[in-house]
């Protein structure tokens, strides 16, 4: 058992170094959080001007959340889908680990780099934008525990879209789909505060609602009942998504052909 | 020569559907699928709008009109000339060979040598959008529509060139340029009214998505002859340095051994 875990362990420590040795991919991807970040506070600095609603700093925390899950997302479903469809998962049948687990294992430790970076430099952006913080301090490692936990089913979702590609013919414009139901439905760019009554009504019975809205809520509305309600429909929907991963893998693992070459 | 390279355009194209329709099903599915994810991205602010009533002047006809012009541009960008974005590959694998030895104009070779079907959906979307806005009545503005978003094009084309083209001065430079298109994306994407002060310089310079948003949304709603001259003047200052850029950045780019048959 400890062999197991420590073996794709290794994988997900290599994908972390070479993530965070990638200097110039790094910039870029501060760049496009700093910007996120510099024009979503414009636009809730005018909304909040024009409504007389200081609403602005809650929502900036709150965005550097969101976007961490949204950006810290490694491709995945591409890789998956390449994966698939090239036949390349072939090679690693015969080889002493599966398949699956050691493509998440590389795409959790790249999640955990983005995820450090981002939270580590938005983090100290935040409070020179809006300076202060919705939360209390004692509840932050609380509030980044559950963003973790709601970049993993993010992940979980991904996988789910790269699986697909033994449906589809390409998963590409699925999993953008997929993500922006994820702005939508979960509120990720727009907290759901602020949509009509009737779409919150249908968006709780999505997971976007469950790991954006119910964890990313935790950062301006903090409570203990806040908290268990978010990790029960995030237990429940990560349970559902594995389910559905596992059963599409052993229908692949059936699927997959063999020729000689 | 330009009867000549629209004809090599137009049997580009044909190819391009014949070969997005070997499988019609996923031709529609991913056509739907892109018109999906615009219009869910549109109701987002629709959200907000209905929340707010405007932003800084700003209403959702607004809103529609930017969103329209600046989706039917991209998919024009996406469909016919999304080769710019494949340029560091080319280089990377050599396979740029295959265009610049042809007699034909390179660069015209490399900009159609990708397409995607799906980003019809972009298209689509534009249309949609601008029948959203209400302003599809006066021919006029339909006319005006139609060039702006051929205007908007060529800024896309132009914008992802140069970024393109620094892989010919530097490697592994690919993906930054990646980001600092998606950058512009995203500011393209945004209300224009919201940005004030030193954000609007970033809008109008270092990351000019305002010609893309703010622009053509304008002269739509509001025509000054000023506004089109400066529009104009930027998109031909941005696609001369482009593709200035592009040749001169061939110039250091070093043949391969790859043989290829095209």
């Amino acid at each position: 058992m400890f062999n197991t875990v420590s073996k794709y362990f290794s994988f997900a420590k290599i994908s972390f170094r070479e993530k965070s040795s990638n200097l110039t991919l790094i910039m870029g991807m501060l760049v496009i959080l700093s910007l996120l970040l510099l024009t979503y506070n414009q636009l809730w600095v005018v909304v909040g001007k024009e409504s007389n609603n200081a609403i602005n700093h809650s929502f900036i925390w709150y965005l550097l959340l969101a976007e961490t899950i949204i950006l810290s997302a490694p491709r995945v479903d591409r890789i998956f889908d390449e994966d698939i469809r090239s036949g390349n998962m072939a090679y690693f049948i015969n080889k002493p680990v599966s398949f699956f687990f050691m493509r998440f294992s590389e795409a959790v430790g790249e999640m955990t780099s983005s995820f450090i970076t981002f939270i580590s430099f938005g983090g100290v952006l935040t409070l020179a934008i809006t300076h202060q913080v919705p939360f209390e301090w004692k509840h932050l490692p609380i509030i980044l525990a559950m963003c973790y936990f709601s970049c993993l089913i993010n992940l979980f979702l991904k996988c789910a879209c790269g699986m697909s590609a033994i449906w589809f013919s390409s998963t590409r414009y699925l999993n953008m789909v997929v993500d922006r139901l994820g702005f939508v439905f979960g509120g990720a760019i727009i907290p759901l505060s602020i949509y009509p009554e009737w779409f919150v009504n249908i968006a709780q019975y999505t997971p976007f609602y469950s790991f954006y809205y119910l964890s990313l809520r935790l950062v301006y509305e903090f409570s203990w009942e806040n908290l268990l309600q978010a990790i029960t429909l995030n237990i429940f929907w990560s349970s559902l998504l594995c389910a559905f991963i596992f059963a599409a893998y052993r229908k692949l693992g059936k699927r997959t052909q063999i020729y000689g070459g | 020569m330009a009867v000549s390279n629209l004809n090599l355009f137009w049997s580009i194209q044909r190819n391009n559907f014949k070969s997005a329709f070997a499988s019609k099903s996923d031709a529609f599915m991913n056509f739907f699928l892109m018109l999906l994810n615009n219009l869910l991205f549109v109701f987002m602010w629709w959200a907000l709008l209905e929340n707010r009533g405007s932003i800084n002047g700003w209403t959702m006809q607004h809103l529609y009109l930017m969103h329209g012009i600046n989706n039917f541009g991209f998919g024009i960008y996406a469909v016919f000339f999304r080769g710019c974005e494949a340029i560091p590959q080319y280089i990377e694998n050599g396979s740029l060979e295959n265009y610049i030895t042809s007699p034909r104009n390179s660069l015209f070779l490399v900009l159609t040598s990708e397409s995607t079907f799906a980003n019809w959906g972009d298209i689509a979307t534009g249309i949609i959008l601008f029948i959203c806005s209400g302003y599809y009545t006066d021919l006029q503005n339909i006319f005006t529509f139609l060039v702006l978003t051929m205007i908007v094009s060529v800024i896309f084309v132009a914008f992802r060139l140069a970024l393109s083209t620094l892989s010919f001065y530097k490697n592994d430079i690919d993906r930054f340029g990646h980001n600092i298109f998606m950058s512009f994306l995203i500011f393209s994407s945004q209300p224009a009214s919201v940005f004030g002060g030193w954000y609007k310089v970033i809008y109008l310079t270092i990351i000019p998505a305002g010609f893309i948003s703010l622009f053509p949304v304008e002269i739509i709603t509001d025509f000054k002859w000023v506004n089109l001259a400066i529009l104009l003047s930027f998109t031909t200052a941005l696609s001369s340095f482009a593709i200035w850029f592009f040749y001169r950045g061939l110039k250091r780019y070093s043949s391969g051994n790859k043989f290829g048959v095209r």
